[in-house]
């Protein structure tokens, strides 16, 4: 589908906020076709990260590349063309129905393109359309993150061109089937040719559905490559400060996170 | 699917349908009002001030031209600048307490004219220095709060209503010394100016008042969409496409243009920026392409109906018409507020 190749570079940067530096020197790529997640305990800097990479907060050393050019020097319009965001704090509104909701994801084309039309397909495709019509305000925590969800990724899609999609702890509320279905489908955005930049917290999830994991902590890059090198036991233990232990189930692994010896 | 798509197109002909049904009660309104008065105009008359004006005596003309349509247009015109300025600063700020006073602009207005009276020139300039000096006050309170803020760039809405508490609570200080200070009769002009009058309307003032009800209308419209996007929290916005600090430095600049222009014409009037707008989400949603002219004509109406019981409830004495918006409009926020979540924070 796509004939650009989407890229959003993160070159050494550097950011503080008053005398604490919260990411220091830190270089990540977000590449088309792989599902990139970044891990790492509270505080580590991963939605900081996030703001940077996504052009919203300026970094103080380094520099963040959108498609070959510097973020900052994109209008919010046109960067908001090549890249997606989903917020943790992305608040939900009052008195704006689902649909509504999805279709602002397209704020930033013209007035002339089928909005709504996109938004009804994204609606279907997160099997959402039963609550098209409903106020934002009256859906539950898992269903806005779900709508919110549908939105980014209207944001991206109906063109010919492939874009970046940044999601921060994108499923925090939702129920495990949801969380399956949410990440699968970031994944096959991933394979349709998108750049996905995913926050999660569940190792378990990222084991399943990563294809390179960046494991961030103090504010740099503590390991990144593939998802399978990424994911030790061993080094996420340490990490987090408790046990991670590997369960291998019909061919398939899962990680479980237990506390620490010390707690008990 | 079929049966979801019908629903939100009939759920969106249904807010259409009564966004026409208030532009269509407005014309009645301002109708009505004009024909209800110290001098009644009945209906044979009112067709034939247009039709048959020789047949019209000539003082019921002269009341209905020279009295009582300028007095209801400038009512209407400040009625839907200050629920305007209210959609778009509550739009702005994420914030149903939200009003345009926020940002001192009222405030800053009301010091200036009461500084006019103090000094005893407000008949000066034919009497266009007090709304002159009204709409310079007001712009100084937010030329104020704008230094404060950086220019309205950094630190967020949190930050700038804070601040507007702050400027409003010193602002009101210097109000309440130069009315302390004034003598009796100084005091009661400045008194009834404070709490809002329509009663010095002339057609220049509502030409004025026509223009710069024009230009707001202008700024918030092209920002509609850009405050629908807004109420997923600013930092979401700017991901969406929103230069959030153009589209805030726009939102106030109309807000200050509106209700300074307001109340230099008309005074402080309460309440109306604060419920038109809240009636408008109520009936029509909450996107501003449909709340921004529901305010609109929701605040015109409001403050033509109150003039008209201004001048009439108590006549042959006249009321301030801020009396009244605060007495329907009070009872009514109050009433909101049972509401169970009619606004997610």
């Amino acid at each position: 589908m796509s004939k650009n190749v989407p890229s959003l570079v993160a070159e050494m940067v550097t950011l503080s906020r008053d005398t604490r530096r919260i990411l220091d020197g830190v270089s990540l790529a977000v590449t088309p076709g792989k599902f990139l997640a970044v891990i790492g305990p509270n505080g580590a800097g991963k939605s900081t990260l996030l703001s940077v990479m996504s052009g919203l907060w300026k970094a103080e050393g380094g520099q963040v590349m959108l498609n070959g050019r510097n973020i900052s020097d994109y209008r919010a319009g046109e960067r908001a063309r090549h890249c997606a965001v989903m917020r943790q704090d992305n608040a939900c509104p009052s008195g704006v129905t689902v649909l509504e909701a999805v279709e602002l994801g397209r704020l930033a084309y013209g007035p002339d393109e089928d909005a709504r039309s996109l938004a009804w397909e994204m609606l279907q495709r997160m099997d959402l359309s039963d609550l098209a019509a409903r106020d934002c305000s009256r859906l539950s925590g898992g269903e806005w993150q779900r709508v919110a969800f549908a939105r980014t990724v209207a944001q991206i899609s109906g063109g010919e061109t492939a874009g970046l999609l940044l999601l921060d702890e994108p499923v925090s509320s939702l129920d495990p089937s949801h969380q399956h279905q949410l990440l699968g489908e970031a994944r096959r955005l991933a394979r349709a040719g998108h750049g996905v930049l995913v926050i999660l917290h569940d190792l378990n999830l990222t084991a399943h559905y990563a294809d390179e994991v960046a494991l961030l902590a103090a504010g740099r890059i503590h390991s990144s490559g593939p998802a399978a090198e990424i994911m030790q036991p061993a080094v996420l233990s340490e990490i987090y400060g408790c046990r991670v232990t590997e369960i291998r189930e019909g061919g398939q692994r899962a990680l479980v996170s237990l506390p620490s010896e010390k707690t008990w | 699917m079929n049966a979801a798509r019908e629903d939100d197109s009939r759920r969106r002909g249904r807010a259409h349908g009564r966004l026409w049904f208030l532009a269509a009660l407005l014309p009645l309104v301002l109708l009505t009002a004009s024909a209800v008065g110290a001098v009644n105009i009945g209906l044979a008359d009112l067709w034939n001030l247009v039709a048959a004006p020789a047949q019209v005596p000539e003082i019921v003309r002269a009341v209905f031209w020279e009295i009582r349509l300028p007095r209801v247009m400038l009512a209407a015109l400040v009625g839907a600048a200050l629920a305007l300025a209210g959609a778009g600063v509550q739009g702005l700020f994420r914030n149903p307490l939200a009003d345009p006073a926020l940002i001192g602009v009222s405030a800053g207005a009301a010091v200036g004219a009461v500084v006019c009276f103090f000094l005893g020139w407000e008949g000066l300039l034919g009497g266009w220095l007090l709304p002159l000096a009204a709409f310079v006050g007001g712009w100084l309170a937010v030329l104020i709060l704008g230094i404060f803020n950086a220019g309205f760039a950094a630190g967020g809405t949190a930050k700038l209503i804070l601040a507007g508490v702050a400027l409003n609570a010193m602002l009101g200080s210097v109000l309440g010394f130069f009315l302390f200070s004034a003598s009796d009769d100084a005091l009661r002009s400045m008194t009834f100016w404070t709490l809002g009058s329509c009663a010095s309307a002339q057609w220049p003032q509502v030409v004025v008042l026509l223009i710069f009800l024009a230009t707001g209308v202008i700024l918030l419209w092209r920002n509609a969409r850009f405050l629908d996007a807004l109420q997923f929290g600013e930092e979401q916005a700017a991901h969406l496409g929103v230069s959030v600090v153009r589209v805030r430095r726009e939102i106030i600049l109309a807000a200050a243009l509106l209700v300074g222009a307001a109340t230099a014409f008309a005074g402080t009037i309460g309440f109306i920026g604060l419920v038109a707008p809240h009636m408008a989400r109520l009936l029509l949603g909450g996107l501003h392409r449909l709340v921004l002219p529901g305010a609109v004509l929701l605040g015109a109406m409001l403050l033509v109906l109150a003039d008209l019981g201004a001048r009439t409830l108590a006549a042959p004495a006249e009321l301030a018409v801020g009396i009244l918006t605060a007495v329907i409009g009070g009872p009514f926020f109050l009433a909101l507020l049972r509401r169970p979540s009619s606004w997610s924070t």
